[in-house]
């Protein structure tokens, strides 16, 4: 550490706004590089200025970057997906041995018939789709509806058996966009939802099913048997065992989790944590006594520290953090 | 999952490892064509073709342990290649400027001070003083956060060379930030 610090006793601002253990901290302001250099600072209070003066310069490399937008993205993947269709595939396994077109064709027949007969073989066609903590996912499905996963959901389907029923099975949180056809069901322990061409995004986890309508109709279910639901753009319910709730959604707006913030008003700040644990995949532990309490506010999956005085702050609670083990204990202030 | 693994995966021929590098890196592709041309259907192309490319010429595809720099470098590739087909056929139309655009926030750095128009000028200024080249590796370091070996790679040039870029442009952005600071306190005593 002693070499660390005597590195940069003779840098100029322009030296400092190249260095990357510099700019780490000016940009991420992670815990260590924040660490070092606020001893830095103490130690070297005569470069005070030259470091303000890096900092500007960092800072002032910053712009607006050009966003395409889901619509766009899902064109062109399904553009490079129909080029990946049209050409014949013809795996080469020797890149420097030439095949005559007869044996191009005898290649492609034996593929096929390979791939027959392990279709065949192999019945069972149920895909799962995972998304890890942390990790958000977009999945099309074999008739182009596409779901897309928030972090620690996961999602099964009978591929073979998709063309008489659209049906998922659903742990967690996801929007589903979803192609005009026959019905489209998604299943949660919570209950069902149903729907015909739409959008509509489904939370279903602890038993609370949570539905809202971005476009199209979608019918809810729940597993007690109560009466069906009918949504219409602009509208959602949530489910629990004892009551429904209606509330109001803006479809201008993507869905939160979607662009990565995370909107509660007065929910149980156990579940506020248990989806900051899958968006950072970290493991909160809470003081017994706040566990009953409710959250109002957001918190976005970009930034820790900051999603925990968001959360932290305005409740008077206090977190400690260790990065390494990525253990966060929250308790009263 | 580590960025040699999915390779490996995409390179067995996993459909699912080509759509996830897709979705993972789509927007950062997107964002960096942009600032070649303004012609955003272009751009769109572009990527296309270089996730037809990887999937098509996988078995033959090297190893890399940065998929980012090597999406990066191809399709800064393509987007050359494009352009200049582009100007070679169809001289009479307003042919796509090949600068490296770059916008610089003046908002972050004097946050608490009161900005006029000619501070705006000043950086503005400032920004158009630096080379595309410059441009460009300012852009790949501090956006992008990649190495000075990865801007090198991605830029095909020397480590020395995308260090100088980087280098000079620092200076030159330093000047007109004493230039703008200038400014303020010239304000400031005109005005109180």
């Amino acid at each position: 550490m002693t070499n660390e610090h005597h590195r940069y006793d003779h840098y100029l601002a322009e030296d400092f706004a190249q260095d990357s253990w510099f700019i780490q901290w000016v940009k991420a302001k992670d815990q260590n590089s924040r660490a070092f250099w606020d001893k830095w600072l103490v130690e070297h209070p005569e470069k005070n200025e030259v470091i303000t003066e890096a900092r500007s310069l960092v800072q002032l490399i910053h712009s607006q970057e050009k966003e395409p937008s889901q619509a766009q993205i899902e064109r062109i993947w399904q553009q490079v997906e129909e080029g990946l269709e049209n050409q014949p595939k013809v795996v080469i396994m020797n890149p420097t041995r030439q095949y005559g077109s007869w044996q191009k064709v005898a290649i492609v027949a034996a593929g096929l018939a390979l791939f027959v007969i392990s279709f065949l073989l192999l019945r069972d066609t149920t895909r799962i789709i995972r998304s890890e903590p942390g990790q958000q996912i977009s999945y099309t499905l074999p008739d182009r509806s596409v779901v897309t996963l928030n972090a620690g959901s996961e999602i099964a389907f009978d591929a073979s058996d998709w063309e008489n029923q659209r049906r998922v099975r659903l742990v967690g949180e996801a929007f589903f966009e979803v192609e005009p056809g026959s019905r489209f069901q998604v299943v949660s322990e919570g209950g069902s939802v149903e729907v015909l061409g739409t959008s509509f995004n489904v939370y279903a986890r602890n038993e609370r099913l949570g539905v809202a309508c971005y476009s199209g109709k979608v019918k809810v279910s729940a597993t007690q048997g109560r009466a069906a639901q009918l949504l219409t753009p602009g509208s959602g319910i949530i489910v629990t065992e004892h009551e429904i709730t209606s509330f109001s959604v803006d479809i201008q707006q993507k869905v939160e989790w979607r662009t990565g913030s995370f909107i509660y008003d007065n929910v149980p700040l156990s579940e506020v944590l248990e989806e900051l644990e899958r968006q950072y995949n970290l493991e909160v532990e809470l003081h017994a006594e706040i566990q009953d309490k409710n959250y109002s506010g957001q918190f976005t999956n970009d930034d820790l520290t900051g999603a925990l005085q968001m959360i932290c702050l305005p409740m008077e609670l206090t977190y400690e953090l260790d990065s390494t083990t990525k253990k966060v204990i929250i308790r009263p202030e | 999952m580590e960025d040699e693994e999915l390779w490996n995966m995409l390179k067995q021929g996993h459909r699912d490892a080509l759509e996830k590098i897709f979705r993972q890196y789509v927007r950062i592709l997107y964002a960096y064509g942009n600032r070649f041309t303004q012609d955003t259907a272009l751009v769109e192309d572009c990527i296309q073709d270089l996730f037809q490319e990887i999937w098509h010429k996988r078995d033959t595809l090297g190893a890399t342990d940065s998929i980012k720099r090597y999406l990066l470098g191809a399709l800064r590739y393509g987007i050359i290649r494009k352009l200049r087909q582009g100007a070679s056929f169809s001289s009479l139309q307003d042919t796509p400027s090949r600068e490296f655009q770059l916008t610089l926030s003046v908002e972050e750095v004097l946050m608490a001070e009161e900005q006029t128009q000619l501070e705006r000028t000043a950086l503005q200024n400032a920004i158009l003083k630096l080379t595309p080249r410059q441009r460009e590796a300012v852009y790949l370091r501090y956006f992008q956060q990649l190495s000075y070996d990865e801007v090198a790679k991605v830029m095909h040039i020397s480590y020395q060379a995308a260090r100088n870029l980087t280098y000079q442009s620092l200076k030159h952005l330093k000047q007109y930030l004493s230039a703008i600071r200038a400014l303020c306190i010239v304000g400031s005593t005109l005005f109180f």
